[in-house]
């Protein structure tokens, strides 16, 4: 399909990405005629990603299985329905991106959560504002064993958590799946300058809590 | 474009900027502003790194009874369609 971390299929582009829309082709063709092999090929190329898109809207195992599930049964009852216009993947991928979100809201109701206190402020000049030490620190020079650490990716998690599920969603479409701005804008159904901004404020975002866990030391604000 | 400033280079060009999506004339204009500023750089940095610990924290693998899962699922519905 597409995206920098999706093998074989997925991953190809330029000249490779007509074979992929081929092989989509004929694997559509294939499940419109039934053929319980194309559904495990169907498997083979997307249940992994699926998957992967589905826990980290939900945040859950059991309910990331619960939207695979339900995510090749919708597709596998309205393949006659796909109609070609956008990639087999893009619709997949929306499928799964709204059964998962309505499998998210099922379980946790989001109250306004705003993002403005984690984006970076400035001063009248345009220079930063904050404790020069905090603003200064450059944590990616940080040995590859503490970024990686358990306490690390914990952090990173929680703070992956807590962004509001719109912001979530392009932030785990575009840096997990590997989907460009263009193709994320197309699964979500909004402009490619919507989806741009927003995950660009989750990118911040998550920058400034690995900061305050990496950095000079808590600076308090929040 | 007149001198960058920290807040443009931040809010409006860094994203575009590490997917190197401007012009040769605006990427030559934050170059400049990065060669003089160490807060800016270290920004960079850091959030080009969040980005990649972004996507090493996916799950490695979906659970390989998932799959024997999905199959025997899939299998009892569309059974069921046929009826």
């Amino acid at each position: 399909m597409f995206g920098h971390g999706a093998a074989t299929v997925g991953g190809l582009r330029a000249g490779g990405r007509v074979v992929e829309i081929e092989a989509d082709l004929a694997l559509v063709e294939r499940l419109r005629g039934g053929d319980a092999a194309a559904l495990e090929t169907l498997m083979e190329r997307y249940a992994f990603r699926v998957y992967r898109l589905a826990y980290w809207i939900t945040r859950n195992e059991a309910d990331a299985e619960e939207v695979v599930q339900d995510v090749f049964l919708t597709v596998f009852r309205k393949i006659h329905s796909f109609e070609g216009r956008a990639a087999l993947g893009s619709w997949i991928y929306r499928v799964s991106t709204n059964a998962a979100l309505i499998k998210r809201r099922g379980r946790r109701a989001e109250v306004g959560l705003s993002l403005d206190s984690q984006l970076p402020t400035f001063l009248p000049d345009g220079h930063r504002a904050g404790d020069p030490a905090f603003v200064t620190v450059d944590w990616a020079q940080t040995p590859e064993a503490d970024l990686l650490s358990r306490e690390t990716h914990e952090n990173l998690h929680k703070a992956i958590d807590a962004l509001p599920d719109r912001h979530r969603l392009v932030l785990v479409l575009r840096d997990v799946e590997g989907l460009s701005n263009e193709e994320v804008a197309e699964v979500v159904g909004e402009s490619v300058a919507a989806v741009k901004s927003r995950l660009h404020r989750a990118r911040m975002a998550l920058r400034e809590k690995l900061t305050r866990h990496l950095g000079p030391g808590e600076d308090g604000a929040d | 474009m007149a001198r960058v400033t920290c807040r443009q280079f931040i809010l409006d060009f860094l994203a575009d900027y590490l997917d190197a999506k401007l012009c040769p004339e605006i990427a030559a204009d934050l170059e400049r502003h990065l060669a003089i500023c160490p807060p800016c750089v270290a920004y960079m940095n850091t959030y080009k790194r969040t980005r990649e610990l972004v996507g090493q924290t996916a799950p490695a693998e979906m659970p390989q009874e998932m799959k024997t899962i999905l199959r025997r699922f899939l299998a009892e519905q569309l059974a069921k369609d046929k009826f």
